[in-house]
């Protein structure tokens, strides 16, 4: 097994670290101002206008299993859910598609429940464990979005071919729909049928977002700056393979350059 | 008490895989925690095996009680055990030495309903894509207006028809070009960002998870 | 849009899909870049083991699911007419389960054309769970890993593996999916290590995410969806299902493109209207 280039290791690093001295930054008190995200603030209104109509409220947080960051983003945003559902007296329904995240979910809904001093409105009968299998998890939640006719919907995670399915079933009952996904080629299909979504690292930021928690806001201002050192390091070695082209290889020094900041022979 | 538990642990587990990515196999520490990589492996697949028996037990629970006291959709519930129970009997049977009926049922359960039902949930997809089209795509703005030119280049491009409405328009290039380029220029710029965003985002949440900074994931009240 | 034009959608939609099918009508499909690579580097295979005593196989690995088989099928389908019209020895492994059984069926129906028998021109290591364990410990010690095929006999003992000694022996790993997450193991422990040629096949849909791979040559080739295997079919001279479908994928996107122009046509005139009255 190989082990990873330097560059690589030094690029972890700096990355790691912007992150975490921003958040030491942030735990000290120093203020972060956070861009309105349309489809987090419309949580609220989405629970708020299913409640007023009389109908549930569905989340679902996709494909994946919970060692994925997807998914345990997803469940965050799930906790805001359902301690508004909660504060509303509206009922939660959660189709899932993994049994190690429905054993979390159902505690976790139990527990805000609790919390929020309604632990009689929990119905375990509403977080369903429908399958593994992505067509069997879609067409369970379509079902039950159907038979349901839940006002909103979430659909937070890791989707597939599904998300289509799942929006339109929304779509025909009128439901509000907001999407959060990493799935670069569902994104489309989510902004073309539902009324909000989240777009790639939108999901990461929504627990941030929602709690205001001084760590994470800091976080976000981490990932922003190490963002930022990637365009950065992407510009100069564009501007350099550039040059190279340009001067040829007798411009040994740049070639040199060049195979340090890309730990091998430039391709 | 319960969330200091449930901190350590996450740290220690994501603390290995850390150590195994940036120690180099040169160090004798590096070389034990490569060789002990597969074993934690087996030890995640054997928990999450657990989490499974967790959830087949939390669905025959919920059904039994909905078949039981006869609530709203319970024949569905019935179709759903005994499905369920008949796959997982004749996927077990067909591993000893079984009869050649049981080998017939579990290919008549498994290949003929089973992937066809699947085929044919995911044909929906081919009517729902042309209702949120019908629906969706308005230009209302400049950029919806790029939007549905680009959709119209890339579906022409798409299929051997497009090239030939290309020649009766006597463009200069074909649509498959077009398409070629969308994809390989626009759209690889468009994937990289969001990829870029999306990698940096679950690294930064990995380590508040593993450093247990994130509020309310995991059973912890909001403030 | 109101409830009753779902219908006349749908309708119009199913259609235009099935129709096609009826007259059997094919087109001959200009060649995309990727598909073209990807057939270069089947040929650079075949060509190489010409060349060499000892074969290198191909490793066809199929983790695609019932549902896309209508896009993959023909895909795989075609690459094993080349495989074995150049005479490449391939082994199939899959991390879906039902993906081994689909790509052994679909290889049975191609050795038909070619006088191919399974054990002397393929194996069948069949479906593993683990995905990033399997590949790196097929790395490091490949039969610790894979012991036996899918009929349950040791691997050394089928004829096509009698001279394999591990991954480096592996000349191109051909990796199908309607899934993400997939192809990224192979690219970053099989190609990052060994090098070893990459090339895809996927979904129409999951093409997009596939782009910068083969630009940075992580990948070397893909075909995307059923147009993608259509143009794999006329490359190998094997025209099949892909062919046959594009007919009825030209109609149902023709379709689509009408409803878009259609809804915009419609929107536009409601807008006149709206300027006309208010005047």
């Amino acid at each position: 097994m190989t082990d990873p280039p330097i560059q690589v290791l030094l690029l972890f690093f700096i990355l790691s670290g912007s992150l975490l001295v921003f958040i030491f930054l942030a735990r000290r008190g120093v203020p972060v101002k956070l861009r309105r995200i349309a489809g987090l603030e419309s949580i609220d209104e989405a629970v708020g206008r299913a409640t007023e109509l009389g109908r549930p409220v569905l989340f679902t947080t996709g494909l994946e299993p919970l060692n994925s960051v997807t998914t345990l983003a997803a469940i965050a945003a799930l906790s805001r859910v359902c301690r508004v559902c909660a504060k509303y007296e509206t009922r939660l329904i959660v189709p899932l598609a993994e049994a190690d995240v429905y054993t979390l979910v159902k505690d976790a809904c139990q527990q805000i429940y609790a919390e929020e001093g309604k632990p009689e409105l929990y119905r375990e009968e509403d977080i369903h464990f429908l399958s593994t299998m992505q067509f069997s998890y879609a067409s369970g939640t379509a079902g039950i979005m159907q038979r349901e006719q839940v006002g909103a919907a979430f659909f937070f995670g890791a989707f597939a071919a599904e998300s289509l399915i799942l929006s339109e079933a929304g779509n025909q009952i009128g439901a509000i729909q907001v999407a959060a996904t990493t799935s670069s080629y569902q994104i489309p299909f989510f902004v073309a049928s539902c009324d909000y979504t989240l777009i790639g690292e939108e999901l990461f930021a929504a627990s941030a977002y929602l709690t205001r928690d001084p760590a994470q806001l800091g976080s976000l201002v981490g990932q922003d700056l190490a963002k930022f050192a990637i365009l950065l390091l992407v510009g100069v070695g564009s501007a350099l393979a550039t040059l190279a082209s340009v001067l040829g290889p007798e411009a040994y020094w740049l070639q040199a350059v060049l195979s340090g900041l890309l730990g091998g022979s430039p391709s | 008490m319960r969330r200091w538990i449930i901190t350590f642990f996450t740290f220690v587990a994501g603390l290995f895989y850390i150590l195994e990515f940036v120690l180099p196999s040169k160090t004798s520490t590096g070389r034990a925690l490569h060789a002990a990589k597969p074993y934690v492996g087996e030890a995640i697949m054997v928990i999450g095996a657990f989490a499974v028996g967790l959830g087949v037990i939390g669905v025959c629970r919920h059904h039994l009680r909905k078949v039981m006291l006869r609530q709203k959709g319970w024949y569905n519930s019935v179709a759903l055990l005994a499905s369920m129970f008949a796959m997982a009997t004749f996927k077990i049977w067909e591993k000893y030495d079984p009869p050649e009926l049981a080998r017939r049922l579990h290919d008549l359960l498994f290949l003929d309903m089973y992937n066809q039902l699947t085929v044919t949930v995911f044909s929906l997809l081919a009517f729902y894509v042309a209702s949120a089209a019908y629906r969706a795509f308005r230009v209302r703005t400049v950029e919806a207006g790029l939007m549905m030119i680009t959709a119209i280049v890339v579906m022409l491009g798409q299929i051997p028809l497009g090239d030939r409405f290309a020649k009766f328009l006597q463009l200069p290039w074909t649509f498959t070009e077009a398409r070629l380029w969308v994809m390989s220029v626009i759209n690889m710029a468009g994937q990289r960002v969001i990829l870029l965003g999306a990698y940096v985002g679950s690294l930064a949440f990995g380590i508040r998870v593993l450093l247990g900074l994130n509020k309310d994931t995991l059973l912890e009240k909001n403030p | 849009m109101r409830r009753n034009q779902h219908r006349w959608i749908y309708l119009a939609m199913g259609l235009s899909v099935t129709v096609p099918f009826l007259f059997r009508l094919t087109f001959p499909m200009p060649i995309s870049e990727p598909v073209q690579k990807t057939f270069h580097q089947v040929e650079l295979l075949a060509e190489e083991n010409r060349q060499s005593k000892r074969k290198k196989v191909a490793l066809l690995v199929a983790d695609w699911e019932p549902a896309t088989m209508a896009e993959i099928n023909p895909q795989v389908t075609a690459l094993l007419h080349h495989f074995m019209s150049r005479d490449i020895p391939f082994a199939i492994l899959g991390f879906r389960p039902t993906g081994p059984g689909l790509a052994q069926e679909l290889a049975e129906k191609a050795a038909q054309d070619w006088n191919k028998e399974y054990g002397t021109a393929w194996s069948n290591w069949g479906y593993k769970t683990q995905m990033d364990t399997t590949i790196q410990s097929m790395l490091s010690d490949f039969y610790t890993v894979i012991r036996e095929d899918i009929e349950g006999t040791p691997i050394q003992n089928v004829p096509v593996m009698a001279r394999f000694k591990g991954m480096e022996d592996i000349g191109l790993v051909a990796e199908f999916t309607g899934s993400s997450g997939l192809l990224q193991p192979w690219v970053e422990f099989v190609h990052a290590e060994l090098r070893t040629p990459i090339v895809h096949g996927c979904t129409g849909v999951m093409e997009s995410p596939v782009y910068p791979l083969l630009d940075s040559g992580q990948i070397q080739g893909f075909m995307g969806g059923l147009s993608g295997a259509a143009q794999y079919e006329q490359l190998v001279e094997k025209p099949g299902k892909g062919a046959e479908g594009m007919a009825a994928q030209s109609l149902a996107h023709l379709l689509v493109i009408g409803l878009i122009l259609a809804a915009n046509v419609k929107e536009g005139v409601s807008w006149l209207r709206r300027k006309l009255w208010s005047r």
